[in-house]
């Protein structure tokens, strides 16, 4: 029996399951973030319903005269096609110039950023001191999530400052063959720039097309690129402040954005997956779009970041100063991460935010040794509720214990803690239990210093 | 007294034990063999002259002069380029056949790099200690890592580029490095040897896997300009180098001479005595087995027993606990050992072993593989292992190269252990079982062949398998998975597709158990066939002899919530399964029957399941569950008995119906002595062809079970025309079915044969099945059956 009818008799249709889902979101849209509320049958449901329709379509369509006409991608795209020595591959540039405004932000500004801020963002990294005006920014559009070999990056986006505007060159691979074009080009480009920005590159773009450089046997390290990458440091900036730190939503905040039409990112592959066999550009055109999209809010955010960390400018948000004294504290820069916390207690933050605030302030002005200071940050800090204010007493109690030979002071504090420990219901129970063991520790250890001290003072 | 004996003493108490036994035998009828291997002196060479300096220091600091002989030929065949497969017993140093030639190479050359696979993570763990141990004496800068589920992802990253030696499982090659080979371009491009251990352990599914994971090896080690050599080991089977070729795909030399000395070893069959003639019930066989094993761990003789399934160890160590830790003041001298409990427990077991804090072990055959415990006293085989090749494997597992060393197998009833353990020659003279794989398997191939396009485009006239794979590509385009472009086909999906192939059961979710009776803390992981029988609600689930009652079983989480308890019952499952036939390959009448092969449907569930008492194994009570059905696609082979054949029978339809279970029963057992294969490999059930569907219950029948059978089946007309299914076990089929329609004559000849040839009265679990199960007049049915449809 050949092959061919094996395979029918064993794996008829219906089609497999990953086509089912394909077809899914293509008839319905989106549906992923909704999809969760949704029962399974009711997303049958919907989902016959709208097969049916598509089988009406697709009959119409049926009849010769009203064929999907398949539209090309000059149609849609003001692109040309590029030769280099490993083939043709389809690029599309657009040119921003220097004074466009990408929602609060003027492209202008990346020339005026100081190179020191990344090495702040980057945890101290004192070798990230990038100059906006030699880096690239990039964003790739893929075939999948799952990581692996078999995921490709069929859309590079780059974008940089050239004479005086910010280019958005978008490299594209119309099917399969071109990729190696693509991919030289790729890394003929990235030759001619200091460094790289990406959001999220770290662990998906730049493994990814570390990946397709092998299997294209193209050779280029990558790695040893200059590389910030946003995410992160975006998360410690913004996190305290906002639910999500992805693209969008951190260009909806930051930037006063928001996107009409923009396509889904689980959308992307199918998008994508339906041009190589159809070759109708009338869908995958949006894809191009989204892209430049991120690069420029990518440039716009890497701005607003890096703006955020110069002296003299007053965040737009309390907590922010509590988000960068945090991340001042891990460059260990401690004086700029005091002034920050100290900002924040000042300017009237609350809550969580507040109480973190003054502990980390106090933390800071320990290791300065800053005494005086200190004492009277825990003692606030004792006025509020929370674990936090547990702590400053134990800190008070050491500081009165160690630095004050003050034993009565000391045992007061102990008495105090164990005391809101019993009655603050709000706390945890095993941090009560913890905290109430370790201060009656204190307790008898200091009781016994005192009976020592007051034996020897009879004496 | 059960405290580990000097080894001195210990030759002492083994020569006393097996003496008495001896003296006994001709009183014990229960002894059906008594065989004494003498001791065997080595052979041995000296080092291979090509052998590097500085490895035949280490060895020489070891204690070691001079190679065995097998060894040294491995390591020159291994030099002269070809792959080779050694075929040597437990203990015969089989680890430097491949060690040798591997550290050779890369003290030799340091950019070389050697793949090891084990079947299991357990066995790569070991492996590691010990080629660490022998690194660190060269005092070379060889890197020898582990990789697997294991492995911390931050450590990772440095492995794939710095590790000599990777020694993983083929899972993990399968789903965490094939598909991410851009990551591993160090070990491609220079990846010499592959070294495959234990390589009996794949046959049937597993081996199919290996094939087509090794085919995509292969191809990936080619894009990176190299083309690896296989060093392979194995136990004995009959076709060690044929399976070998098989899985690699090119030729091997077989190595099978062993050059290690052997010490004294005795191996005695023990049968229990028959109680009950009527019924052909014989005493308990795990009773039987905990005497004997109670009878050497009392003079301090180190003991391994193995039984067959995880709930007999489990009522093992339950027993032999019982005891012995009432009369030693020591606990945890006997332990337990299978799958499913956490690494760091087998871990601390293995090593109790080795070092004699623990004088007992109860094991599944998660022991059997070359899992470095020691070598024992004393080996009790509660039940027959199933195989030939098994048997020794766990014989093997007591005995030294000095010294002496008995293997008992104890038989339980089912017709396989009766068979072997009456005719104690076709175990000790005949030849083992044949490895048997069908890489070809067109749902394994498929699945493969989507990593394999996943991994690296396919190119126009690849080939890949032995199914045409243009067709196959050509169907997968339809399907939208792959793209054809360029003259290559390219992976067009989202899915990551190694994700999707489990490569030794159906489905590749565990179950995790949680104990809640403190704080929550996880105490077993339970593959997803086994769950659904073990770990239903009600459940009686036991690990290391602690009982575990099952109070919610979460299907869709993957859980199951337990609570420790103590009860005097154990718990039992009942499946039905429901076989649907979708299309005839072929169909012809042969004598009076109907003989059948093609593609089926079978749908099973777990409908319930029995109480059954410890010690008296009484049934003690039953439930019903609803657990979800499971659903398979697969090849099988099937036997229809005409309806004149039944209605000339002058029996009741209810003991026609019983007629056809016996008969079904002996089938499936000479089935499975022809195919040399597991009993979980082939499935059974009864359906009616008058009605086009097949609805029987298979497995053990309670008498909740019984009543509810026999209420839907009541109804059996004139028209009743029953099919006996034997399907392969497995989705897509590993073409069993199509030799058993072959073999359909002397599969009923034979069936015959061991019905007329079994001395019960009315059926026992020895041929047909117990009374309780086919009826008094069960035996006799089949046998009219058999007379009226056997060829002539």
């Amino acid at each position: 029996m050949r092959t061919r009818d094996k395979l029918e008799r064993q794996f008829p249709s219906p089609a497999p399951r990953e086509s089912l889902y394909r077809l899914e979101r293509e008839m319905l849209g989106q549906v992923a973030e909704e999809d969760g509320a949704l029962s399974v049958k009711e997303r049958l449901e919907r989902l016959v319903a709208a097969t049916h329709q598509a089988g009406a379509e697709r009959r119409r369509q049926a009849q010769p005269v009203e064929v999907r006409r398949i539209v090309s991608l000059d149609e849609v795209l003001e692109g040309r096609r590029v030769e280099n020595e490993r083939g043709a591959f389809y690029q599309v540039e657009h040119r921003f110039p220097l004074d466009h405004w990408h929602g609060s932000v003027s492209l202008s500004r990346l020339k005026v950023v100081s190179p020191s801020a990344f090495s702040v963002l980057a945890k101290g990294d004192e070798s990230l001191e990038l100059d906006l005006t030699r880096a690239v920014f990039l964003d790739t559009e893929t075939t999948g999530l799952s990581g692996g070999s078999g995921t490709a990056a069929f859309l590079i986006g780059l974008g940089y400052i050239q004479d005086e505007s910010f280019v958005v060159r978008q490299l594209f691979m119309r099917d399969y063959p071109e990729e190696e074009a693509m991919l030289h080009e790729l890394v003929t480009a990235l030759g001619g720039f200091e460094s790289l920005v990406t959001f999220n590159g770290k662990s998906f773009d730049l493994p990814l097309l570390e990946s397709r450089l092998v299997l294209s046997r193209l050779r280029f390290a990558l790695a040893e690129l200059p590389h910030f990458d946003l995410l992160h440091p975006a998360r410690s900036l913004w996190k305290a402040r906002l639910e999500s730190c992805r693209l969008t939503d951190l260009e909806y905040v930051l930037l006063d954005l928001e996107r009409d039409e923009d396509v889904p990112g689980e959308l992307i592959p199918s998008l994508y997956f339906d041009y190589l066999r159809t070759r109708d550009a009338s869908r995958v055109f949006r894809v191009f779009t989204h892209n430049r999209y991120d690069i420029v809010s990518l440039a716009a955010l890497t701005v607003r970041a890096s703006e955020m960390l110069q002296e003299g400018v007053s965040p737009e948000h309390p907590i922010d100063d509590y988000s960068l004294g945090r991340l001042f504290e891990r460059a260990a820069l401690t004086e700029r991460s005091i002034l920050h916390y100290s900002r924040a207690v000042e300017s009237g933050v609350s809550g969580k935010a507040r109480r973190r605030s003054l502990r980390q302030l106090a933390q800071q002005l320990k290791r300065r040794q800053h005494w005086e200071e200190c004492s009277s940050v825990w003692k606030e800090l004792t006025s509020e509720d929370g674990p936090e204010a547990i702590e400053a007493i134990e800190e008070l109690a050491k500081y009165l214990e160690h630095r004050q030979r003050d034993l009565a002071g000391a045992l007061d504090h102990c008495r105090q803690a164990i005391s809101r420990l019993e009655e603050d219901v709000r706390l945890p129970l095993a941090f009560r239990e913890r905290w109430r063991e370790a201060f009656r520790h204190r307790l008898r250890r200091l009781e016994r210093l005192q009976g020592k001290r007051e034996s020897k003072e009879g004496l | 007294m059960a405290e580990i004996l000097a080894p001195a003493d210990r030759a002492l108490a083994l020569r006393k034990a097996i003496s008495e036994i001896e003296a006994g035998a001709s009183r014990l009828p229960g002894i059906t063999a008594f065989r004494h291997y003498p001791a065997l002196p080595g052979s041995y060479q000296d080092f291979p002259p090509q052998l590097s300096p500085s490895l035949v220091e280490v060895l020489r600091a070891r204690g070691i002069d001079r190679l065995y002989s097998h060894q040294r030929l491995a390591f020159e065949r291994v030099e002269a380029g070809e792959n080779v497969v050694v075929v040597t017993p437990t203990a015969s140093g089989k680890t430097l056949c491949y060690n040798l030639p591997v550290l050779d190479a890369v003290l030799r050359s340091p950019e070389t790099r050697a793949l090891y696979l084990f079947p299991t993570k357990a066995l790569s763990q070991d492996q590691l200690a010990e080629l660490h141990a022998m690194i660190d004496e060269l005092g070379a800068d060889i890197r020898t890592f582990t990789y697997d589920g294991d492995t911390p992802q931050d450590a990772r990253k440095a492995i794939r580029s710095r590790g000599h030696l990777v020694m993983t499982n083929p899972d993990m090659l399968h789903s965490g490095i094939l598909p991410h080979h851009p990551k591993w371009v160090k070990l491609f491009e220079n990846l010499r040897y592959i070294v495959i251990d234990e390589i009996h352990a794949y046959r049937g599914v597993f081996g199919s896997h290996l094939t087509n994971i090794l085919r995509r090896l292969r191809r990936i080690a080619a894009f990176y300009g190299s083309q690896p050599q296989f060093i392979c080991s194995s136990a004995t089977i009959a076709n060690p180098q044929e399976l070998t070729e098989k899985l690699i795909e090119a030729p091997a030399t077989l190595i099978d001479s062993n050059g290690a000395p052997r010490g004294e070893k005795y191996f005695l069959f023990y049968n229990p005595p028959v109680v009950n003639r009527e019924l052909g019930i014989r005493r308990s066989y795990i009773h039987e087995a905990r005497q004997l094993a109670l009878s050497f761990l009392r003079r301090g003789l180190q003991t391994i027993v193995f039984a067959t399934s995880r709930l007999n160890t489990e009522v093992l160590v339950t027993y032999l606990k019982d005891a012995l830790e009432k009369e030693v003041t020591a606990r945890d001298v006997v332990r337990g050992y299978r799958g499913g409990y956490l690494p760091e427990k087998r871990r601390e077991i293995e090593r109790g072993l080795r070092e004699g804090s623990v004088l007992g072990v109860v094991s599944t055959n998660a022991l059997e593989l070359g899992i470095d415990i020691g070598n024992l006293d004393v080996a009790i085989l509660a039940g027959y292992p199933g195989t030939i090749a098994s048997t020794w494997q766990q014989a093997g597992r007591s005995g030294r190269r000095t010294g002496s060393s008995v293997a008992i197998l104890v038989a339980n009833s089912s017709p396989i252990n009766q068979f072997v353990i009456n005719h104690p020659d076709y175990f000790f003279s005949g030849s083992p079982e044949h490895g048997l794989i069908n890489p070809d398997n067109l749902s394994i191939l498929l699945d493969h062949v989507k990593c394999a396009a996943f991994e690296l485009p396919f190119r126009d006239g690849e080939s890949f398998g032995g199914e045409d794979l243009a067709d196959i590509l050509a169907f997968l385009e339809e399907h939208g998975l792959v793209h054809h472009s360029g003259g290559r086909w390219h992976w067009t999906s989202e899915s990551y597709p190694a994700d999707a192939v489990s490569l030794r059961s159906v489905s590749s979710d565990n179950f995790v158990v949680v104990d809640e009776t403190a704080s929550p803390r996880v105490v077993a992981e339970v593959d997803f066939t086994s769950a659904i029988s073990t770990l239903h609600d009600k459940a009686i689930y036991i690990v290391e002899g602690q009982q575990y009652f099952v109070e919610r079983f979460d299907y869709a989480e993957r859980r199951a919530t337990v609570r420790q308890c103590e009860t005097d019952y154990f718990t039992d499952a009942i499946t039905y399964t429901k076989v649907n036939i979708l299309d005839r390959f072929d169909s012809t009448t042969m004598g009076g029957a109907i003989r059948s092969h093609g593609e089926v449907h079978v749908v099973s569930q777990v409908v319930g399941f029995k109480k059954i008492k410890f010690y008296t194994l009484e049934n003690v009570g039953s439930g019903e569950l609803t657990m979800p059905e499971q659903e398979m696609h697969t090849t099988g082979y099937w036997l229809t008995i005409p309806r004149q054949v039944l209605a000339g029978l002058e029996v009741t339809s209810e003991q026609k119906r019983d007629g056809v279970v016996g008969l079904a029963n002996t089938l499936k057992t000479v089935a499975m002595l022809f195919l040399m294969c597991d009993r979980s490999d082939i499935g059974v059930a009864i359906g009616d062809n008058s009605q086009g569907v097949a609805s029987v219950e298979r497995g053990f029948k309670s008498p909740a079970g019984v009543s509810r059978h026999r209420q839907e089946t009541a109804e059996i007309g004139p028209a009743y025309q029953p099919n006996i299914f034997l399907y392969d076990n497995y989705p897509g089929g590993i073409g069993f079915s199509e030799p058993l329609f072959r073999l359909h004559g002397k599969l009923l000849q034979e069936s015959k044969r061991l019905i007329e040839g079994c001395p019960c009265q009315d059926g026992c679990p020895s041929c047909v099945g117990p009374v309780g199960e086919v009826g008094v007049k069960g035996k006799e049915v089949a046998l009219s059956i058999l007379e009226r449809i056997e060829p002539s």
